[in-house]
């Protein structure tokens, strides 16, 4: 298993052959990043990287012929999505083992959504999108198995400016935040954890535990996911940011968080602004009823994580949670509050929405509906 | 040095508020200092693949 020292030694000897090469053999930097990626990717899974080349192999091929054909330019990149679905299935089928197939299901998750962005941004950028650049689209190592959703343009940062060393600084600085999230945040609160749990797994006898335990558990989870997903994050634009790549920012401390609203404008900021461009609009101007888009956009996003009952209840409580704000917030009662007591009542509205969000999330990630029914009755006394 | 480190991490994160930018450098700092107490005298600095990955 790759190891964070050894994913810094390989970063830094790639960066600098990388900023060694002219500017203008633009594919050929590219290519130095492909290698170490593939050669990554490779050593944990080979089915990861033979599938993250098939993908990014077709989506140039969708590219390519969509500038002839019309109906291709439309609806081409969609069957990227269809794709998604056949491989993760028959990887399944093939791998029972849960590592390789969460890296290779969610690798591919993640850049199926990559791919689909970058598709329908070539078209306007100014120049061509490369076969590199789509491979680097789905092999860039730092980004592969959780993201962040970056497109061509990320990659391209690297192209416009010159080598600075300051890149290299904050790069550094932020992989270690990200070490510290992960490693000794996620860490702790995971022991933490395993004074409920069944021995020293993440399995819970709901049941079992008081009402107060079972919200400790949940909140204590939310905590766990947000520390590993940051720190990950964290590492991931780090290492981008060694060759000049600008991977766009995922988390804007969501525990600061107000509303449902403002919980998906600090949350996952690349899987929020895929969904608000490529699903929420579409839908929208398609059926003109935005609230309907907005719901159905947080189903789909549900199943896109992983086609359960319980991620669509994820999706289904997102959704509903934001029409049911935007609802109340158009409420005209709000204006008549004084200003000292709507400081007051902020608080209550950041447990709240954390509280929601960590229910919505502990239930989604239990292992089958009858385990995220057990902890749904446990929590309510049930 | 310690001044144009500063305003190398404000302008990275030239959106954020003073609090954050706050946090944002006491987690950097915690970080190097972890990362360091990790590699030299702890157990090494972990793997590279997300528990969570995905979600």
């Amino acid at each position: 298993m790759l190891s964070v020292h050894t994913g810094l030694f390989l970063v830094i000897v790639t960066a600098a052959i990388f900023h060694l090469i002219p500017a203008k053999k633009w594919n050929l930097k590219l290519s130095v990043v492909i290698l170490t990626s593939l050669l990554v990717i490779y050593a944990v899974y080979p089915m990861a990287a033979a599938a993250g080349v098939f993908f990014a192999i077709y989506a140039w091929s969708i590219y390519k012929l969509s500038k002839a054909h019309p109906v291709i330019r439309k609806y081409g990149p969609l069957t990227i999505f269809g794709l998604l679905g056949i491989f993760s299935y028959f990887n399944f089928q093939i791998d029972r083992n849960f590592y390789a197939t969460t890296l290779v299901n969610f690798g591919m998750s993640f850049y199926a959504f990559r791919l689909y962005g970058a598709l329908r941004m070539a078209p306007r950028m100014k120049s061509e999108t490369t076969l590199s650049e789509f491979l680097v689209l789905t092999l860039f190592f730092p980004i592969f198995a959780a993201g962040p959703i970056a497109y061509q343009d990320s990659f391209r940062a690297a192209f416009d400016k010159p080598f600075l060393y300051s890149d290299w600084i904050i790069g550094f600085l932020r992989i270690c935040a990200g070490v510290f999230l992960v490693h000794f945040v996620s860490a702790q609160l995971t022991e933490l954890l395993y004074h409920y749990s069944v021995g020293r797994t993440e399995v819970f006898r709901w049941e079992t535990l008081k009402v107060w335990e079972v919200y400790v558990v949940m909140m204590l989870k939310f905590l766990n996911l947000y520390a590993d997903f940051a720190g990950y994050t964290e590492i991931a634009i780090g290492m981008g940011l060694f060759f000049g790549f600008r991977i766009p920012e995922n988390f804007r401390f969501p525990l600061f968080t107000r509303n449902i609203q403002d919980f998906w404008k600090r949350w996952h900021l690349s899987l929020s602004n895929f969904i608000v461009t490529y699903l929420y609009l579409p839908l929208a101007v398609q059926f003109r009823k935005p609230r309907m888009a907005l719901f159905m956009s947080f189903a789909l996003v549900g199943l896109w994580h992983q086609i359960s009952w319980q991620y669509f209840v994820w999706g289904v409580g997102h959704g509903g949670a934001l029409i049911a704000y935007q609802e109340f917030a158009k409420l005209k009662f709000h204006k008549s509050i004084p200003k000292p007591i709507k400081r007051l009542i902020v608080p209550f509205g950041t447990i709240l929405t954390l509280s929601y969000v960590a229910f919505l999330s502990t239930f989604a990630n239990e292992r089958a509906l009858t385990e995220s029914i057990s902890f749904a009755k446990s929590l309510t006394g049930l | 040095m310690i001044s144009k480190l500063f305003t190398l991490i404000q302008r990275t994160f030239k959106p954020y508020n003073n609090l954050e930018i706050s946090l944002k450098i006491l987690s950097m700092i915690l970080g190097v200092a972890y990362v360091f107490y990790a590699y030299f005298i702890g157990t090494g600095l972990g793997t590279m693949v997300p528990r969570y990955a995905g979600y």
